[in-house]
């Protein structure tokens, strides 16, 4: 079809739409609000995963983890685009005291200063408060003071092995994240509490929001050499990586199914939309409209209907998704017991370009389908029965 | 310029079977005007059907223009007929979503013609029908009569050789009728067409050249009203 011949169908299809407003109007409407609904959920399932993501590395591990990190290292020379901040912790194994009891523990020694500022274990503590700078007082966890038989307020011994002198150490507070691996042995102390420069440190390292955790790593082995211990939340929790991965997966699928369904509703409605103006392509078609222009002009009518439908949607599903967004939805009342979502069970959705681009796309290549059985029924049936019937 | 050579026609519904036409052959030449006359259910819109390829015999050939219209694919046809027929329907047919310049303008659009010169066939022909003031109205805003003048001028606007119409009086007072078959008869003889037009319409009946009287889809008279 020549250019000139593509402008007056595509001229037909928009008066066509235009001046069966109602029609176009209910059909458009059904489209845009699926468009705008699966935008707003999909990101709604976006949102669930950052905060997962948001709950599990801010409470303690941050979005990337350095493992033996010279002494020499300044967390400072780790920071780069998209790092928001650099927590040195340097960890040394030993044992906690209280009377005959012993408990085989990893004393993480950091700045109390930071750990408040990027990491979220401290909105865990359960019973007193952080250690402060300079004290010589621990914050241990829930079930690591139940064995020991301690509370905020009590005294402990910590020494590296049995023949090592004792440190007398202060319960400052207890803690309870619901996450296994910290709820066990793992206790917090403030720097130069414990004498002895451990042979290397760890870097909690926590990134702004949709900073990519591996071009980081990447960026760290260049400044530091391939060898640097540098691992992702990804590396260290593939449970997490997997369960976003099948949130995604799930929503694709609903996705899909959503609009199988949509399409089938508007499909149907448009085949009855179409059946009721069937006597109009019988007349064009008697005029001598070709069947490649027929197809051509019913297409470019669906196509054009769900092109400004999807729109509209797409700028719906926009401002409702950035309306949300400014103050997130509780779900804390489904997700206090999961270990996801540790620290807050506020979900805020967040748009990405898959969640802009696919629902309107599936919404256009749907329509587009749905478009088929009508121009197939038209081209095939005989002009003079269409003309009778309609 | 038209032939159509024992045309037959049956429509099959379930077991009941209806011959629609029985061996019906005419011939229409250039500048004449053939009336199809007869009763509801002769036949005399199936055979207009079959003459302008919107339905297919089972039985005969049809020639127009020298085409055997029926042996041509699906594209072809409809290139000949945008080209070469015009349709008069009895309700007129008009396209809902198009105003009556854009009904008229729709088959000159469909063949090319560029739009300065669209314009002036439009406007030349609302006038001749008498509907300039209405060039923008859509159909639900028009009278029957007025349907009808608009059906009528966008089927000869691109200047067809074989105007094909379809009992285009029947919804029609006497005076409106009268009127439309006199500017029919005008412009089919200035543009040097052929006019085939089924109808029981007496004032159609007298202005045509020849008649053909169809019952029961059988030709049963034929008269000549002048000499070809």
């Amino acid at each position: 079809m020549r250019l000139d011949a593509i402008t007056f169908w595509v001229r037909i299809a928009g008066l066509f739409l235009l001046r069966s407003r109602r029609t176009t109007t209910v059909l458009s409407l059904m489209v845009l609000l699926s468009v705008a609904t699966l935008i707003f959920l999909s990101s709604m399932a976006v949102g669930i995963n950052d905060a997962m993501v948001r709950n599990s590395v801010s409470l303690y591990s941050g979005h990337v983890s350095g493992f033996d990190l010279a002494v020499a290292l300044e967390p400072a020379s780790l920071e780069r685009k998209g790092v928001a901040a650099v927590v040195r912790r340097l960890e040394s194994q030993g044992l906690l005291q209280r009377d005959n009891r012993f408990e085989r523990i990893t004393l993480v020694t950091s700045d109390p200063a930071e750990e408040i500022r990027s990491a979220a274990l401290w909105r865990k503590i359960v019973a007193g408060r952080h250690p402060q700078a300079g004290k010589a007082e621990i914050l241990l966890s829930r079930y690591l003071a139940q064995r020991l038989q301690v509370r905020p307020g009590d005294q402990l011994h910590f020494r590296q092995n049995l023949d090592s002198p004792p440190v007398t150490l202060l319960v400052s507070g207890l803690y309870h994240t619901g996450v296994e691996k910290l709820d066990r042995n793992l206790v917090f102390c403030p720097l130069q509490v414990i004498a002895g420069v451990p042979a290397g440190w760890s870097a909690a390292i926590f990134l702004h929001d949709g900073a990519n955790p591996e071009d980081i790593v990447v960026q760290y082995r260049k400044l530091l050499g391939e060898s640097a211990n540098f691992k992702t939340w990804h590396e260290l929790m593939p449970d997490l990586r997997q369960l976003i991965d099948l949130n995604y997966v799930s929503m694709s699928i609903v996705i899909f199914i959503v609009f199988g369904l949509v399409a089938l509703g508007v499909s149907s409605a448009f085949v009855i939309f179409m059946l009721k103006n069937l006597r109009e392509y019988g007349i064009v078609k008697a005029m001598g409209v070709t069947p490649l222009e027929i197809s051509f002009l019913i297409a470019t009518e669906v196509g054009m209907m769900n092109f400004a439908a999807s729109c509209g949607g797409v700028a719906l599903g926009v401002v409702v998704t950035s309306l949300v967004s400014n103050t997130g939805i509780d779900l804390t009342a489904f997700t206090s017991h999961n270990r996801y979502f540790a620290v807050s069970g506020i979900v805020i959705p967040r748009l990405t370009v898959y969640s802009l681009w696919a629902p309107p796309m599936i919404a256009f290549c749907f329509g587009l389908a749905a478009s088929i059985w009508p121009a197939v029924l038209v081209v095939r049936s005989r002009t003079a029965d269409i003309l009778r019937g309609g | 310029m038209v032939r159509a050579l024992g045309v037959g026609k049956i429509y099959r519904s379930g077991r009941r079977q209806v011959e629609a036409l029985c061996n019906v052959s005419c011939a229409v030449e250039r500048g004449t005007t053939l009336a199809v006359v007869g009763k509801s259910g002769s036949g005399k819109t199936t055979l207009l059907n079959c003459i302008g390829g919107l339905e297919r015999p089972d039985r005969g050939t049809v020639t127009c223009l020298g085409m055997d219209i029926h042996a041509l694919s699906r594209r072809s046809l409809s290139l000949f007929q945008r080209q070469h027929l015009g349709f008069v329907f009895q309700f007129g047919n008009l396209l809902s979503y198009l105003t009556v310049y854009e009904n008229i303008g729709f088959p000159l659009a469909l063949n090319g013609v560029p739009k300065k010169e669209r314009d002036g066939r439009v406007l030349g022909l609302l006038e001749r029908v008498g509907l300039r003031d209405s060039q923008q109205a859509l159909p639900r805003e028009l009278s029957g009569g007025e349907v009808q003048r608009v059906s009528f001028a966008r089927a000869v606007a691109h200047g067809p050789q074989v105007l094909l119409a379809d009992e285009p009086t029947a919804s029609l007072d006497s005076d409106t009728a009268r009127d439309l078959v006199q500017l029919m008869l005008d412009v089919v003889q200035e543009q040097a067409s052929s006019l085939i037009v089924s109808t029981h319409d007496p004032v159609v009946i007298d202005l045509a050249d020849n008649i053909m009287h169809l019952r029961d889809g059988k030709v049963v008279d034929e008269e000549r009203y002048s000499t070809l």
